[in-house]
């Protein structure tokens, strides 16, 4: 019977092998400050830098949409015009006659988009966590999500990023997904190691990310899921102190499964 | 008046048993078949009807914007007046990777939201696909990808008499193993308020009309000409109808203006 089982197991193992396929992406984050404020509220500063860099998939934070502030634009299509990405722009709150929040720029379309919106009477701010569904050359399809957790506590950035689990894994845990994004939280601390339970840190030990003009301080990663599938082939860190206090990562990621 | 609601109420259970016993309401020939339904009292037909306009040539002919300008497009979303639009459809609006896709331009300078639903894998350089506009705001985007079929579309609060969201999906139907996928990943959401507008292979038609009534208790309607490569396909649940489709062209623009009722 063990010889059965052997033998069977050696007969299936090819398959096995031949079963999983690698897929390769590079990916940005990149929290813009304020709307982009450093910059003046201008696309095409960061439209530029994304054209530099050609990224498949860019998590951005705290952008704004035709506010007043940035003049009424809708900063987000812009640049998606001047790149030739795809937009997804998830709401966290209403803001100066315009809304505030987190967004998706992808080079491919994207076939299904949801968000989750995190409310608590201990946060100063509503913050939306965005996901979408883009479908690679080779049929692979992916889950990009892009976060901003909150800051008051790291009580309280857990339970946001809890409730940020909960709402994208309620109907999907099979996809594979990158969460990119801010997570207000430093390298080895509590919220960071809660993420870990459920995520892969695809870059450990990335090195810091804020302030731009002298990084002493990790707040922005990219996670992956399933755990132990993703792995980080290059990685730069880019310092724009013109554009941004967060520094913005540039990343090309392999996923075998 | 009491008599006065009596009367209406009453021609209203008429109109919906009559829509009942209706299942074959596909079918053309050049026009859409006639599907033997009553119309609504006036107020019904007004506050319960939303309109979509499907952009297309039917040909399935390469890009809908390589021989057509966008601005044009732009201007017929512009000109509309009265009841307008609520959905604007446009067929093989197709993505080449790395361009700015046209309704990208569209929704900057007419301030329209826009979704581009693929049709087909992505591929490195061009993905065929639909791009969809709409003046309302989409509080989602659903669909699904797997095994060579998509479908995809987005979900906008419509004002009839109660606020409704509803779920507008747009596809290309060219074999009938294709509504077999679309049927296992989106059966609930189709049976409730969710419509599909998109177009089927003129060879495949019969099979695929055949099946969407019987295998997926949805109403499937088509609209077009034996001559073109596809046609226009609507598919609605047991509480929508389409009663009619008209076509019209805005300068070099093809277009199908189809009304859809919800009448339960």
């Amino acid at each position: 019977m063990r010889r059965l089982l052997l033998y069977l197991a050696l007969a299936l193992y090819p398959f096995s092998l031949e079963a999983q396929t690698v897929t390769s992406l590079r990916v940005m984050s990149m929290n813009i400050r304020q709307g982009g404020e450093y910059a003046g509220n201008l696309s095409k500063p960061f439209a530029d830098l994304i054209n530099e860099y050609r990224p498949d998939v860019i998590a951005l934070q705290e952008v704004d949409y035709k506010t007043s502030r940035n003049g009424r634009r809708d900063w987000l299509n812009e640049v998606a015009m001047q790149t030739g990405m795809f937009p997804y722009f998830c709401k966290s709150r209403d803001y100066q006659g315009g809304a505030f929040g987190t967004a998706l720029l992808s080079r491919y379309p994207f076939f299904k988009a949801e968000k989750s919106i995190f409310k608590h009477k201990d946060a100063r701010e509503d913050r939306a966590t965005g996901w979408i569904y883009v479908q690679f050359p080779g049929g692979r399809s992916i889950r990009f999500g892009t976060v901003h957790l909150s800051l008051e506590s790291s009580e309280l950035t857990i339970r946001h990023f809890a409730s940020v689990n909960k709402a994208f894994f309620a109907e999907d845990t099979v996809t594979p997904a990158l969460m990119i994004g801010d997570y207000n939280a430093a390298s080895g601390s509590d919220p960071i190691r809660y993420v870990k339970n459920k995520w892969q840190e695809i870059i450990p030990d990335m090195g810091p990310t804020i302030p731009s003009h002298n990084p002493i301080t990790q707040l922005d990663y990219i996670m992956g899921f399933p755990q132990g599938h993703w792995e980080c082939t290059h990685y730069e860190i880019l310092a724009e102190p013109g554009l941004s206090d967060h520094c913005f990562i540039v990343a090309d990621l392999k996923i075998s499964l | 008046m009491p008599g006065k609601q009596y009367i209406f109420l009453l021609m209203l259970m008429l109109s919906i048993s009559s829509c009942k016993k209706d299942t074959g309401l596909s079918g053309n020939g050049g026009h859409m078949k006639e599907q033997g339904l009553p119309a609504p009292p006036e107020e019904v037909n007004h506050s319960n009807v939303f309109i979509v306009d499907f952009f297309s040539t039917l040909e399935d002919d390469g890009d809908f914007f390589e021989k057509r300008d966008i601005s044009m497009a732009s201007r017929h979303i512009r000109e509309q007046s009265g009841k307008r639009p609520l959905i604007y459809m446009f067929d093989r609006a197709d993505f080449t990777v790395g361009n700015s896709h046209p309704l990208n331009r569209m929704s900057y300078d007419i301030g329209i939201f826009q979704f581009f639903a693929q049709h087909q894998t992505t591929g490195a350089s061009l993905i065929q696909g639909t791009g969809i506009a709409t003046y309302y705001p989409i509080s989602k985007y659903d669909g699904f990808a797997g095994g060579g079929t998509f479908m995809s579309g987005c979900t906008i609060q419509v004002p009839l008499t109660t606020v409704t969201q509803i779920v507008f999906y747009t596809t290309k139907i060219e074999t009938v193993s294709q509504l077999e996928e679309i049927g296992q990943a989106k059966s609930v959401v189709l049976s409730g308020d969710a419509v599909i507008i998109g177009s089927v292979k003129n060879d495949v038609k019969p099979e695929v009309l055949d099946h969407i009534e019987k295998k997926m208790s949805l109403r499937a309607f088509s609209y077009g000409s034996d001559n073109t490569v596809t046609d226009l396909l609507v598919v609605v649940p047991a509480s929508y109808v389409c009663r009619s489709v008209e076509s019209g062209s805005t300068a070099n623009l093809p277009y199908y203006r189809i009304p859809i009722e919800k009448w339960m």
